[in-house]
């Protein structure tokens, strides 16, 4: 079983996580064309390189981020979501306003 | 037999030590194999006692049925699968002799030593490759009436069902590093580590440690017997490992993770650096009657003398490819069996001093020869002599022919790495075609080999791999010195590059499981099976027992010979998980089954509750005691007795009082200056405005626009908003809020609070009078309106506690279409709140009610339930819920492919039905899932579903939801439902709500 | 191999934890024991035989769950903590003991969980502010940003004693828990038995003793998968006395 290294917990087995999909921006809420929507919400890369990952620790309810390498399986760095650079999300913080 | 004269030949007649490591001739042992009395000493396997009595017969092959005995004596091949009383397919070579064991021979039609189909053996030239697929597949169904027939004929052992479960279970390790095998390389791998400081766990698959100093002999080593016992001296004293014998590594999983068996406990151990030490698999010579009892590998015949201290025959035939064939004649010699020759593949051998030593006890050796026949007596019987020929050109032989006599063949062609768990890791093995010598490559930095896996051959240079294995494991791990690791060689040749010689009479066996000869590979090949894997599926080649230990290397050697590549291009098959073949005992061995109970679960137990499953909850479905039913929680209700349960139950909520434990119901607090922001942008409502002290609905839609929960949003302040969830749904619920406000960062605590409340629905049109016995609030319609929620206390009488008042939640919902009142309380007092309600109740008649009649409340409601009535495509639309979205806002979870969907002409829609009543007593109401079609004609198409369908007592008709075609969906359309057994019955669609449409019982 | 439930219940068919309107999910599970009194107003088992104290010493399983335990999220935690002397663990998944046996374990950045002293039986911790979480104005009580969660309702507490903790804990959780990786003060937020737990390395009056707070409604599970764990090392399950003396 495969090893991922927790940034709140440390090292545990992999079955404590789940998934929760590519670090991806969201697009624009109110402009985007239906079709760059439905591109967001079911299309993902699927190419070589390396994935920036949401992963939940269940029994702690921690989200984090891990960079794995998508061909190697490999993890290279996971950090706490605060870490984050300020593009990699874009959450439409003004939609709300 | 005469069973004294087999207790003192068996017994007296073993090899005086040291011969016989593993024997503790202080005690004997017996058991009855195929009816006789087999005596054996303690520490003989089955295999080693039936051999020290002379029965050299121990199964029948799988196709043709021929006679089998000992090959590898180490547990290796499937030859030695014999059946216990109570479990099949025991290897006979690695199972202790035990007293009192019943032993019997399997694959057999009789006995074992007459097996009435042993003339199988004379039709193998009708049973080609591929024989089964070939000849089964035309006309169809053939292979139905075949089938058993064949099964009967190729069975393996019987399973005992009549065995009582035992009591397996699974553990946890953790080592700093696993040194797997603990021959001469895992030994010195283990005393490095733990000298360094590491923490080692050493896992060996024999009863002792050793590996090959325990039966093999060395050119540069005359004593391996006092190296081995110093060896483990240190390994046994030392406080940084611990030792598993007879412990199996059944697997390598991602990140070192290795499933070690050993007794009746599968350890789960994690390493952090592991060395696989595992050995190599000697190899055989193909060449006719190859099977025959007494046809064994070299090694086979060491362990015999040097483990259990037995004469392997009288006169000996060498037949070898490399050293090791002299060392064994050596031995042979030794242990006063005549060896009649030394054939030797080669032209020479590689140390001249062995060839000298041979030569000089007078025994011949015959260069670039070999065993090209052996033969038997009758059925069953020994092998009797050998048929020597020259080797002309690889795989070809002279005509000219010499025959020896003999009773037992020692086969050594060579050695192949124990290669599986290394594949599991994603090593590759190569073969180099001119050396003849393998190697692995493409190891996990995490993993490392040691010894003859390494191809690794002279003792000296395997123990000095095991050093350096253990030094790039320790320096992996940050306790290594800066010492550049020893360079390690082997200067000894072990593989005889074609020791394969098809006979034109066939059985020249290549794989012994399967019975498959080297033209069968080679037939594979030219029927197209060019791929090693497709000649494997086809052939069934190194699927049985063996898994390919000694068939793959002769397997990639003719398919590439026969496709004109070579053995590297070729490869061998996939190695799979498990090794070996493991018992479902270690898989099913305490199984943890994790359950939850409301603090209420032991009273509705007590009142007799039929309990159903709601994910790991157990739940009251209803109370067979309110009908006056006593049902005992192992016997089954009758649907009778569940439908009138239910309509007692639900007559009573509707006319009196009901209470239902709806403590499984998730819940989600949400608290600080962010909370209705934190709400507004997750649920399809609006909850900016949401009055403090009343209920919303909450709808959450998921990014592909569909309904994935639903739950009533309190609010208790501004800051703070209580949410409920779904049973089921809550985790996840949980999870996306938590997601997004990981994104978001908004000044909000969000908490799941699912067990930390315990909760009923009290309903009924009595419940208000039943609620003001227990507490100070305001109840009256205008103090505590529909759909308000209120904090407040209920008193409850304590027996020596200060503490009378419970801490609750209260809400008024609709969810039964009564007067009622959900409560909450803390969930150590739930079940005084239990006790203080029905004892509160009694005086109105209250009576405890299940989730089953709960539906049928709701149905009559027309309220959905997410996931009953809902599935994976359910948009907002199709369930009639445009009403809970809100229109002015930004943003909610799944807004904006809740708009694509819904811009969408919409094909279906969940509408209420109703059906005459009698058509439940002729059996023709509908059951959830049942389908609804276009029309009655035979061309109708699919259009929708049931998703809920009872009788309604309060209706008076079978009242349900579907989902239905969005022609259909106009009240007063008709559709036809296809119910039990084909019938069509018509339903008719309604307006919602079935049940009180002025929605007045509710609003009291 | 599963030690008789039944044999636990007792002979009266009466629960003493039922003169409490307060009580353990698990309470029947211990009806066999002696019972002792608790600040908050719920009991303990306080003994179940002579033989508990050398249970205590090889595995002990003990019901801890009518014992006061607390729970605060947010930056506010801090001032709180320490407004009512209790020690900051340095960081998350680190445990420390109070001046009273009280100890504070730190979950997160933010989160910190505070269990009751099994010597003075939770009496410090039944002064802190805002203990009744279910009760809105609970928030007023706490500093700003400083959330009362529901540690009380949400999860059980039971405790593992003696010397084979990490024997036990090896059949049942996939962490490493042995003293030497798993030191006293250390906390593991993980899954054991197949449900998620949070697991202290503690140590009361000598003894180590391994407090595992898991899912309420999983209490009476958990407590089954424990005592058929222990089985192997000769424990069961012990009384409060057993440890405090």
């Amino acid at each position: 079983m495969k090893i991922m290294p927790c940034p709140l917990n440390g090292p545990r087995n992999i079955s404590e996580f789940t998934f929760g999909g590519e670090v991806t921006p969201l697009p624009d809420v109110a402009s985007a064309p239906d079709s760059e929507w439905a591109e967001h919400t079911f299309y993902s890369y699927n190419g070589t390189g390396v994935a920036r990952e949401w992963w939940y620790h269940v029994p702690s309810g921690y989200w984090f981020v891990a960079e794995r390498h998508r061909v190697t399986d490999e993890i290279l760095r996971t950090y706490d979501p605060s870490e984050l650079p300020a593009d990699a999300l874009n959450n439409q913080q003004e939609a709300f306003q | 037999m005469n069973v004294a004269a087999s207790v003192s030949s068996s017994v007296d007649a073993r090899l005086p030590a040291p011969m016989g490591l593993l024997l503790d001739r202080s005690k004997t042992v017996q058991f009855e194999f195929e009816g006789q009395t087999i005596q054996g000493i303690q520490g003989d396997s089955i295999g080693s006692a039936l051999l020290a009595n002379d029965q050299w017969l121990w199964s029948r092959s799988f196709k043709y049925h021929r006679a089998r005995g000992p090959l590898t004596l180490s547990g290796h091949d499937g030859n030695t699968l014999v059946q216990l009383a109570d479990e099949a397919n025991v290897l006979a070579d690695r199972t202790a002799a035990d007293n009192g064991l019943v032993v019997s021979g399997q694959n057999v039609n009789g006995s074992l030593a007459k097996d009435k189909d042993a003339f199988l053996n004379h039709f193998g030239r009708f049973m080609p490759v591929g024989f089964y697929y070939r000849a089964f597949y035309k006309p169809k169904g053939i292979w139905d009436w075949w089938e058993k027939h064949i099964r009967a004929k190729a069975g393996l052992g019987v399973v005992d069902l009549k065995g009582q479960p035992e009591y397996y279970d699974k553990a946890y390790l953790f080592h700093d590093i696993v040194v797997v095998g603990a021959g001469p390389a895992g030994l010195t791998a283990a005393l490095t580590a733990a000298d360094a400081g590491a923490q080692v766990l050493l896992v060996e698959e024999n009863p002792i440690l050793g590996g090959s100093l325990t039966y093999a002999d060395f050119p540069d080593h005359a004593d391996p017997e006092s190296l081995r016992q110093q060896l483990i001296g240190r390994v046994e004293a030392h406080a940084n490992i611990r030792v598993m014998t007879s412990a199996i590594c059944n697997a390598w999983f991602t990140d070192n993770w290795l499933p070690v068996l050993q007794g009746k406990r599968m350890y789960k151990v994690r390493a952090k650096e592991c060395i696989m030490a595992t050995g190599s698999y000697e190899q055989h010579v193909v060449f006719r009657n190859n099977d025959l009892p007494g046809v064994v590998m070299s090694s086979a015949a060491m362990r015999l003398m040097k483990h259990y201290a037995i004469k392997p025959g009288q006169e000996a035939v060498v037949v070898t490819g490399n050293d090791d064939g002299y060392l064994t004649a050596l031995q042979l010699h030794r242990q006063g069996v005549l060896v009649q020759a030394v054939v030797d593949m080669r032209a020479a051998a590689d140390s001249q001093k062995l060839l000298f030593d041979v030569e000089e006890l007078g025994i011949p050796v015959l260069f670039e020869s070999t065993v090209y026949e052996a033969v038997g007596g009758g059925d069953g019987d020994r092998v009797t002599a050998v048929d020597v020929r020259r080797i002309r050109e690889p795989g070809k032989v002279a005509d000219s022919s010499k025959m020896i006599r003999c009773d037992l063949v020692c086969m050594s062609a060579g050695y192949m790495p124990a290669y599986q768990l290394l594949c599991q890791a994603g090593g590759q093995l190569s073969y180099d075609d001119n050396k003849a010598e393998f190697s692995l490559r493409n190891l996990p930095e995490i993993l490392h080999i040691a010894g003859s896996v390494n191809s690794i051959h002279t003792l000296d240079a395997v123990m000095a791999d095991g050093q350096r294995a253990a030094f790039q494991a320790l320096s992996a791990l940050g306790m290594g010195s800066d010492q550049p690791l020893p360079e390690v060689a082997c200067t000894r040749r072990m593989n005889y590059s074609w020791p394969i010689f098809p006979h034109p009479k066939g059985k020249d066996f290549v794989d012994f499981d399967e019975d498959l000869q080297s033209k069968d590979i080679v037939n594979a090949t030219r029927l197209g099976y060019r791929d090693v894997q497709l000649v494997k599926r086809f052939s069934t080649v190194g699927m049985g027992p063996s898994q390919g230990r000694h068939s793959a290397l002769p397997t990639a050697r003719l398919v590439s010979k026969a496709t004109d590549r070579t053995v590297t291009e070729t490869g061998v098959t996939t190695a799979r998980p498990p090794l070996v073949a493991e018992k479902l005992s270690y898989l099913a061995g305490r199984m943890f089954d994790p359950y939850r109970e409301t603090a209420m679960h032991h009273r509705h137990k007590a009142l007799g509750a039929k309990m159903i499953p709601a994910g790991t909850w157990q739940r009251p479905a209803y109370y067979p005691a309110n009908i006056g039913l006593s049902i005992d929680q192992n016997s089954q209700p009758t649907r009778q007795n569940r439908d009138d349960c239910i309509e007692a139950e639900a007559r009573h909520v509707r006319s009196r009082v009901g209470v239902i434990d709806v403590s499984t119901l998730g819940g989600i607090e949400l608290r600080g200056p962010d909370a209705a922001e934190f709400m507004n942008r997750i649920y399809t409502f609006g909850f900016l405005k949401q009055p403090v002290g009343k209920t919303r609905y909450a709808v959450l839609t998921s990014d592909q626009g569909v309904v994935i929960d639903d739950g009533v949003a309190c609010r208790f302040r501004d800051d703070h908003f209580y949410v409920t969830a779904t049973t089921t749904g809550v985790s996840s619920v949980y999870q996306l809020m938590t997601f997004w406000n990981t994104r978001w960062r908004l000044n909000v605590d969000i908490t799941n609070v699912t067990a930390a409340f315990a909760a009923v629905n009290l309903a009924g049109p009595d419940s208000r009078k039943v609620l003001e016995t227990l507490t100070d609030l305001d109840l009256s319609a205008e103090g505590f309106p529909y759909l308000a929620c209120r904090e407040g206390k209920i008193k409850v009488p304590g027996s020596f506690s200060d503490t009378t008042d419970i801490p609750a939640r209260l809400m008024r919902v609709g969810f039964v279409g009564e007067l009622g009142y959900e409560i909450h309380v803390p969930s150590r007092y739930g079940e005084a709140l239990w006790d203080a309600l029905m004892s509160a109740g009694a005086a109105f008649d209250i009576k405890p009610f299940g989730v089953e009649t709960q539906r049928l409340l709701r149905l009559e409601k027309g309220h959905i339930i997410v996931s009953q009535d809902t599935d994976g495509m359910s948009h907002p639309g199709e369930l009639g819920l445009e009403w809970a979205i809100s229109k002015n806002k930004p943003y909610f979870n799944g807004k904006r492919a809740v708009d694509i969907v819904m811009k969408r002409p919409q094909t279906r829609k969940l509408v209420g039905f109703t059906l005459p009543a009698e058509l439940v007593k002729q059996g023709k109401k509908p059951e959830e899932g049942h389908i609804v079609l276009s029309d009655s004609s035979a061309t109708s198409a699919i259009t929708g579903h049931i998703t809920s369908c009872e009788y309604s007592p309060a209706v008076g008709t079978i009242i349900g939801m579907a989902y239905v075609g969005i022609q259909q969906s106009e009240p007063g359309a008709q559709f036809p439902i296809r119910v039990e057994g084909g019938q069509l019955v018509n339903a008719t669609v309604v307006e919602l709500p079935f049940y009180d449409p002025e929605q007045a019982r509710q609003e009291m | 191999m599963t030690q008789s439930t039944e044999s636990l219940q007792p002979d009266n068919g009466q629960f003493w934890a039922e003169a409490a309107l307060s009580r353990s999910a698990c309470y029947r599970r211990t009806a066999v024991a002696q019972p002792m009194l608790a600040a908050g107003g719920q009991q303990l088992p306080e003994r179940f035989d002579p033989q508990d104290v050398e249970r205590a010493k090889k595995a002990g399983v003990l019901d801890l769950s009518g014992l006061l335990r607390a729970g605060y999220r947010g930056a506010g935690t801090p001032e709180l903590l320490g407004n009512a002397g209790l020690p900051i663990p340095a960081r998350p998944n680190l445990a420390a003991a109070g001046a009273d046996g009280d100890w504070v374990l730190r979950l997160s950045n933010t989160e910190y969980w505070l269990l009751g002293s099994l010597t003075n039986r939770g009496e410090t911790l039944a002064k802190l502010p805002g203990l009744d979480a279910c009760d809105s104005g609970c928030l007023d009580a706490t500093p700003d940003a400083c959330y009362p969660l529901f540690c009380m309702d949400s999860h059980g507490w039971l405790m593992l004693t003696g010397e084979h903790v990490s024997d036990v804990m090896a059949k049942l959780c996939g962490v490493d828990l042995r003293e030497e990786a798993f030191p006293l003060g250390s906390i593991a937020q993980t899954s054991l038995a197949r449900i998620n737990g949070i697991i202290v390395h503690q140590e009361i009056n000598g003894l180590t003793a391994y407090s595992i707070l898991c899912d309420n409604a999983s209490t009476d599970y958990l407590w089954t998968a424990l005592i058929d764990a222990v089985q192997e090392f000769d424990g069961g399950p012990v009384g409060l006395a057993s440890v405090v003396g």
